[in-house]
């Protein structure tokens, strides 16, 4: 009975954060410091953390060659906004902006150190497979635990708000500390996004799961009800994973096939083809590389791998896709093709007799 | 209600009254369904007729799979006792940037075939009709001015 | 009546709140519980303080005298009004990519009233290219969203067209007459007699002297007998129509009921938290301002002496 009804279900939200965590917030008894103290605090954090982390030796070392099969790193960026932009047809498109905000790797695994770690019902999903620690937007130690921001102290990096564990396979591994760009992708890159939705609260069946309802007028007391429930107490009641009124939202999903259309190198934005990125302004959101077969990257246009490292060359401040029509261009003309204009002259000439 | 006499305020005010009562809170669609009343703008003398006796043709048939009449969609109409095919041509609801909106749905009076009935088109008539997927090049001809 | 001079300062362009309530002391919110009759309408008083004991007074302001006239020729620089909308690096890309589809199009002050003819590049006209003139009957939007649509009669039927400011395909935007009018939304005109929205497409442009103020064109439409296509005095279109000339009779009765149907509590009119929401505070609007006051420097000479061409051709 279980197997068959556990498919009918899907466990939508997880408490959070897991109990196996380490604590992350500091203790709320904040004893009171001394100025001395106080100034020798602010001194360290401003000479270790103040600037951005750079790692030259690491550039050339671990220049490495891509494969079909190999899987390499994703991003963590936040959702700043909606926009429009045009292509060269004069077609209107919504793009999104996702932000990448100081991504550093802050640990790897072997496949052979990941194997130990991972859960006994998950070791076919993560056979043979490696991972890697990302983490999003530094901040001040202070706020935080001893222990979670001991974590960060291999990679010499400040605490982050956010954290993830990445698979990827041997070929991608790169030393704690490296920082991690929204070059990694380029312009006509496919791209899977995931991210929780919009909290919506306790909602009823009709916009939880597009239940019809009953005419608002001509009934009474039977406008926006569910109905029937189940075939009586001797089928068994109604069965597990009936859809019914309940919290609506903040769970987690994913968006497969969407694409890139402009990158700016100086802010580090993302610029994804429409709308419906899930979440809200401000949420995070985690970038990863398709899976879908038609769209993945191919040996022709092989990607920066391990990841982008910044070299003498510097970049244009802005990429685009083709296809896409830049601000700083002059207006859209259309060419007339040589039939359209002997249409145009023939329809002349028979309007001015008809006058 | 209506006062008799010279009454004409108090007329202005119950017809307000009336009005007032049934006024729509939700959104205003204007859609061309089945049912609709359009405005022939042909010079055929079937169109004239019928538009000077009071009694405009009415949608029976949208030769599309969302029954909603759009610019350039053919329709099956029905005027003075009789049935016509027409292309619609001109529609009330808002429109998507740099398509007119008109002020009345019209539509031009056609056969089975495509030719049209009239000889000449009295009102301004969109640019979107111009493309060669819509196959109206014999409306085309007609037309006078374009927006 | 119902505090008809604080509505109208409010819901003018984007005027900031505070501006006008600091003249508004706090003896007219107790006085306002006596007197309230929802059949009749409200009826007390408020005072003003004096000088000597405000906490702003009326002579600081933030904003100076040269960058006034900002808000008004670019209006759909400023962020929405929604803070879920609202985020600095986003305002900042998307004002460079305003100010460089500016470099290669010139994009002029308008009002809503004024008229206009734009021309586009159409792939299904005739030549390629389409024109069309009309009055300018609304205009929304903020940043690369922000449009407008121009009203006229040709041949006996009545077309609207709305346009995209920021779009690539259009060629140019003229303005022909540049003038206001006592509303900001013009869509009753669609009920009103079809003289107050015809203008030939021939229309030739009206030159203006530089510098000199924008009229104000105190016109009273006429509307047709009814049924109205939409309730025009809706709080959803309008707060208050001033260009509508008043019919005998009829007048009153709608007024009223607009007026009672305006706010759904009766203490609505005194959340100031929620008028102060809907507009933008001028520590946020000043940077946008001096910046866009630097770019105006740097471009004036050459726009100049394109003008200068333009009227040695003509």
């Amino acid at each position: 009975m279980s197997a068959f009804f556990k498919n009918l279900y899907n466990k939508r939200r997880t408490t959070h954060p897991f109990r196996w965590w380490i604590k992350r917030k500091a203790d709320s008894f904040k004893p009171e410091l001394t100025k001395d103290n106080q100034k020798f605090i602010d001194d360290y954090f401003q000479t270790n953390f103040s600037t951005p982390l750079i790692v030259p030796d690491l550039f050339n070392k671990s220049q490495k060659v891509w494969t079909p099969e190999s899987r390499r790193v994703g991003l963590i960026a936040r959702k700043i906004g909606v926009y429009p932009m045009w292509l060269k047809d004069g077609q209107r498109i919504l793009t999104t902006l996702l932000q990448v905000n100081d991504n550093h790797v802050i640990k790897c695994y072997n496949s052979e150190q990941f194997a130990n770690q991972v859960i006994h019902q998950d070791r076919y999903r993560y056979q043979g497979l490696a991972c890697a620690i990302i983490g999003a937007e530094s901040d001040h130690f202070i706020k935080y635990s001893a222990g979670y921001a001991g974590l960060f102290v291999e990679a010499g990096l400040p605490p982050k708000k956010k954290l993830t564990k990445v698979p990827i396979t041997d070929d991608a591994l790169l030393p704690p500390g490296t920082p991690l760009y929204a070059t990694h992708f380029r312009p006509g890159d496919w791209v899977d996004i995931f991210g929780l939705t919009i909290e919506h609260g306790f909602q009823g069946v009709v916009k939880r799961w597009d239940f019809a309802g009953g005419h608002p007028i001509n009934t009474t007391k039977w406008k926006r009800r569910p109905g029937a429930i189940g075939h009586g107490r001797r089928a068994g009641g109604p069965h597990k994973g009936k859809k019914m009124p309940g919290h609506m939202g903040r769970e987690r999903k994913t968006l497969n096939g969407v694409e890139i259309m402009r990158i700016n190198t100086k802010e580090n934005v993302i610029y994804v083809r429409g709308p419906a990125v899930p979440g809200e302004t401000g949420n995070f959101c985690y970038i990863f590389d398709t899976k879908i077969i038609e769209k993945k990257l191919t040996e022709k246009n092989p990607p920066p791998f391990p990841t982008y490292f910044p070299g003498d060359n510097e970049l244009p401040v802005d990429l685009y896709h083709p296809d896409v029509h830049r601000f700083e261009d002059e207006t859209i003309q259309f060419v007339e093709t040589e039939k359209e204009q002997q249409q145009r002259r023939t329809g002349a000439k028979i309007a001015k007799i008809r006058k | 209600m209506s006062f008799p006499g010279n009454s004409r305020l108090l007329n202005q005010i119950s017809l307000l009254v009336n009005y007032a009562r049934n006024f729509n809170t939700s959104q205003i669609l204007n859609q061309a369904r089945i049912g609709t009343f359009m405005r022939v703008v042909d010079n055929s003398a079937l169109g004239k007729q019928a538009m000077l006796d009071g009694k405009p043709p009415k949608i029976i048939g949208i030769y599309r799979k969302p029954r909603i009449a759009e610019l350039g969609t053919k329709v099956i109409v029905a005027i003075k006792g009789q049935k016509k095919k027409g292309v619609v041509v001109g529609l009330v609801r808002l429109q998507k940037p740099f398509v007119p909106r008109f002020d009345s749905n019209n539509m031009v009076l056609m056969d089975d075939k495509g030719n049209p009935l009239g000889t000449r088109i009295l009102v301004p008539i969109p640019n979107l009709i111009r493309k060669e997927t819509y196959g109206l090049n014999k409306i085309i001809a007609i037309a006078t001015r374009f927006v | 009546m119902v505090l008809p001079r604080v509505i109208k300062l409010i819901h003018s362009y984007n005027v900031p709140l505070y501006c006008q309530l600091r003249s508004a002391s706090r003896s007219w919110i107790y006085k306002g519980g006596k007197g309230i009759d929802k059949g009749k309408g409200f009826s007390f008083t408020y005072t003003s303080t004096p000088d000597d004991k405000r906490q702003i007074p009326l002579s600081q302001k933030l904003i100076p005298e040269e960058l006034e006239s900002m808000r008004l020729k670019y209006p759909e620089f400023l962020p929405s009004t929604k803070p879920e909308h609202r985020n600095k690096i986003k305002t900042v890309l998307e004002h460079n990519d305003m100010l460089q589809r500016r470099n290669n199009i010139d994009i002029p002050e308008f009002y809503v009233g004024s008229i206009l003819a734009v021309t586009v590049s159409d792939p299904n006209a005739a030549g390629k290219i389409s024109r069309f003139l009309g009055i300018c009957i609304f205009r929304e939007g903020t940043g690369l969203n922000s449009c407008f649509t121009l009203r006229n009669i040709v041949d006996r039927e009545g077309i609207e067209i709305r346009y995209d400011l920021y779009n690539p395909t259009i060629r140019s935007i003229e303005v022909i007459k540049l003038e206001k009018r006592l509303d900001q939304d013009l869509r009753y005109l669609r009920d009103a007699e079809p003289q107050y929205s015809t203008f030939p497409l021939d229309m030739e442009p009206e030159l203006r002297k530089e510098g000199a103020p924008v009229p104000v064109n105190p016109i009273k439409v006429k509307m047709l007998p009814l049924p109205w296509s939409i309730d025009w005095f809706k709080i959803r279109y309008q707060h208050q129509t001033y260009g509508i000339e008043k019919m005998r009779g009829v007048w009153e009765y709608y007024y009223k009921r607009s007026v009672h149907n305006r706010h759904h509590n009766e203490y609505e009119q005194f959340d100031l938290m929620k008028e102060y929401r809907s507009h933008i505070p001028e520590d946020a609007q000043l940077p946008i301002w001096n910046k866009l006051s630097d770019y105006e420097k740097s471009t004036s000479e050459i726009k100049k002496k394109a003008r200068r061409a333009k009227m040695i051709k003509r």
